[in-house]
């Protein structure tokens, strides 16, 4: 666009919406702060099992997926909303589409979020990592999402700018993303207004959930971040991109690999290995376009080392992109097989996500708010001091946190595979690989309490900035002007330039983009009818089980415990017959897990009588002297729901699962015979009959016939 | 006919031509961005986060 072709009649006035931004920016502290809380609780929890107080509330299996939830979605999802629409703004020189759809997203969100809080707090969870919140959650998270959309798009049509500058390729690119990763993900039927069942289940519902799980890191923690690097690096240091052209070798590579990847996140499960294999050869490339980015944030700092010295914003955000590039150089080995045999459920891939989300995520966002809260409030930082004290703190701890989890997780891995000369495990005995790695746990705790005590110092910098500055200006609406769209149209060029100034045609190649790794990797599952060799001998679960397997779902079980025996020696060994696709075909959701706080779970059906199962819930340690579990007292007072077995069994039928009419019509009778067996045979060891419909029951029962279709006895 | 498209699936050139598609698509987008002529072009891209608009 040249200046001069524009005559003056064509200026317009207008003024950007900063007061949303600054919602957005209360609510990213707000969040931040509580969701590293949860973070150190959790993280004492684990070093000692007593602070999981004994109340049902307040167990590591609730509280972790709150912890998750709320740095993702709470934190960083506010940070990302706030500095998407200051840079959107700026970037399209105009206003935000709708003031009042602005404010839906703002009020949608955040009652989200509590929404999302109280229903993990009382074990309302779908059972799936990182998408854990029930339906009518579901539903108001696509809604608010599709608000967002309206926003954003209304503004690129209402925008003064011509050309679409990457940081909002970016942008377009994590909205229709996440939109379709959160959609396909979260397709369930309910049957009570709180609980609900996926129309997946097994190896489909593994895939579809991790293809989802890994693209959320994808399209929530890292587009959206990448285009806010791209927008405040430049801003913050007052010179361009280091290289435009790299930006976009970057961005359609980076979006068209990523999508591919998710599978790394189920090597040597029962997944089908060409699957396995893709995604960790896409994992592997995905090196490339992500250190590209890592460069050119890097080299936009050339010429302002000094200032790097100096300034907290610049001081946050180079460590930002420094973290960006050691995570992304971490995950990409994590995804080769056999790095990952051995660091697979170990707190190996628990590091490596917060050196993420902590040195990529919080440092960015604290960079970014150091640069626009002074800018918003049209004020000076309080304190550079305490920004430099803090940044200080955060990176002491994160590096304890970091260095811990990598010491405690290749211990406890090389522990589980360890055979002695006699070809045996030398550490039988799961909770001795627990215990050596304890210390570590109070470590990674220390370094969690440092991280959050940077977090309260920066509320408090921003705080007094925003204290200090004058309401009468930080509240006035300045007035800007730019040429209006029509007046440019002229100038529209040829190709890719052509493609960027046409946002909607740019938005559909970038949905092509990440729908053919999707397809590549997910269609299969649904067009192979022989996608899984179906066994005769796998039964669906009896209605008892199906209400201990929703009890073990509640409860955040799969947070500690895996179901998925690896085709290893080791494992072979310690948990029994590795597991096949077949077994799954009945579990929905799959509870396959990620990390094996306790030991795997996949065979324990009939490894213990039941009277284990029953003292073992009541007191871990009578039974695993030094076990960290913590105790579930509450199991044994509360009372199974019997009335809605029949619900849930015809739910399931309507999915496919072969249950017989007289099954659903009778399920809590049949549930109610059950249990009173399972009763009756404990009730040599002292167990009242009364205790028949206690929920303790229900999962004992489901507890053992755990991994028997096919997996036998050991 | 779905199961024959599958069945086909296995040829063990498709991913091969896959590959070729894919990086012959990646070296006609850098040719394509590492153009000469368009250095104009991204000086007034690289510069749009710099402009804030006019003020009054």
């Amino acid at each position: 666009m040249s200046e001069e072709a524009v005559s003056a009649d064509t200026y317009e006035r207008f003024s950007y919406d900063d007061e949303i931004v600054k919602s957005f920016t209360w609510a990213t502290l707000i969040w931040g702060v509580v969701a590293m809380m949860f973070g150190v609780l959790i993280a004492f929890q684990l070093a000692d099992w007593r602070l999981n107080f004994g109340v049902e509330w307040l167990t590591f299996g609730r509280l972790r997926p709150i912890h998750t939830n709320a740095a993702i979605f709470a934190f960083c999802g506010n940070a990302i909303f706030a500095g998407i629409y200051y840079s959107t703004q700026r970037l399209l020189k105009a206003r935000l589409y709708s003031d009042t759809l602005s404010k839906i997203h703002f009020w949608g969100w955040q009652l989200i979020i509590v929404a999302a809080a109280v229903s993990l707090l009382l074990g309302f969870s779908h059972g799936k990592e990182y998408a854990e919140l029930e339906w009518p959650i579901d539903i108001a998270i696509t809604l608010i999402w599709v608000v967002f959309a309206v926003n954003f798009f209304g503004t690129i049509i209402k925008r003064r700018e011509q050309h679409i500058y990457v940081a909002i390729w970016f942008y377009i690119a994590t909205i229709v993303t996440v939109a379709i990763l959160h959609i396909v993900n979260s397709i369930e039927i309910p049957v009570s207004w709180m609980k609900s069942y996926p129309i997946y289940s097994g190896v489909q519902d593994a895939l579809i959930q991790w293809w989802y799980g890994h693209n959320a890191v994808a399209f929530f923690l890292t587009t959206p971040f990448l285009g806010l690097m791209y927008y405040f690096v430049p801003k913050s240091v007052n010179k361009p991109v280091y290289s435009y052209r790299l930006s976009i070798v970057h961005f359609w590579s980076l979006v068209f690999i990523y999508i591919w990847a998710g599978p790394h996140h189920l090597l040597y499960t029962a997944l089908p290995e060409w699957v396995q294999t893709t995604g960790m050869v896409f994992s592997v490339i995905l090196w490339a376009p992500s250190w590209g980015g890592m460069i050119n944030g890097l080299l936009t700092m050339r010429g302002a080392w000094d200032r790097v010295r100096k300034e907290p914003a610049l001081k946050f955000m180079a460590t930002a992109i420094t973290f960006y590039g050691m995570a992304t150089f971490e995950g990409p080995l994590l995804a080769i097989k056999s790095v990952n045999a051995l660091a697979h459920y170990t707190d190996w891939i628990v590091g490596h996500v917060h050196s993420g989300t902590i040195g990529w995520n919080y440092f960015l966002v604290a960079g970014m708010l150091f640069y626009l809260v002074p800018k918003l409030w049209k004020t000076q930082l309080y304190s550079e001091r305490l920004g430099n004290f803090q940044f200080w703190t955060a990176t002491i701890g994160l590096v304890l946190y970091i260095t811990s989890m990598w010491a405690a997780g290749i211990t406890q891995g090389l522990m589980w595979r360890a055979i002695d000369a006699s070809g045996k495990l030398t550490y039988p005995n799961f909770v001795e690989t627990v215990l050596r790695i304890v210390p570590m746990y109070w470590v990674r705790a220390f370094g969690g309490v440092l991280v959050l005590l940077s977090f309260v110092v920066m509320i408090y910098n921003l705080f007094k900035t925003i204290q200090q500055a004058k309401a009468s200006e930080a509240s006035a609406a300045e007035v800007f002007t730019a040429p209006s769209l029509a007046s440019q149209a002229a100038n529209l060029g040829v190709g890719h330039r052509r493609l960027e100034g046409l946002p909607m045609v740019f938005t559909v190649f970038a949905v092509l983009a990440i729908l053919v790794g999707s397809a590549a990797e997910i269609l299969p599952t649904f067009l192979a009818e022989k996608f899984i060799e179906k066994s005769p001998k796998v039964l669906p679960y009896t209605p008892l089980e199906l209400a201990g397997r929703d009890i073990y779902i509640k409860e955040g079980c799969y947070v500690c415990h895996s179901q998925m025996v690896r085709p290893m020696p080791a494992e072979a060994l310690r948990y029994g017959q590795p597991a096949q696709a077949a077994e799954f075909v009945y579990d929905r959701p799959f509870q396959w897990g990620s990390r094996r706080i306790g030991p795997d779970l996949l065979r324990v059906g009939g490894k213990y009588p039941d009277m284990w199962h029953y003292r073992h819930m009541l007191d871990p340690r009578e039974v695993t002297p030094g076990s960290i579990m913590p105790e579930y007292k509450w199991l044994f007072a509360k009372k199974t729901d019997f009335a809605v077995l029949s619900k849930k069994l015809s739910v399931m039928k309507s999915l496919g699962v072969p249950y017989s009419q007289v099954e659903i019509d009778n399920a809590g009778d049949l549930a109610m015979k059950q249990a009173m067996v399972i009763t009756k045979g404990m009730a040599s060891s002292g167990v009242q009959l009364n205790m028949r419909d206690k929920e303790i029951i229900a999962l004992i029962a489901y507890l053992q016939r755990l991994g028997k279709d096919l997996g036998g006895k050991k | 006919m779905k199961q024959i498209v599958l069945a086909n699936i296995n040829s063990p050139l498709l991913p091969m031509l896959g590959l070729a598609l894919f990086i012959a698509l990646f070296v006609g987008i850098l040719l394509w961005i590492y153009r000469k002529d368009s250095n104009e072009h991204y000086k007034t891209m690289e510069n749009l986060p710099m402009n804030d608009g006019g003020q009054l």
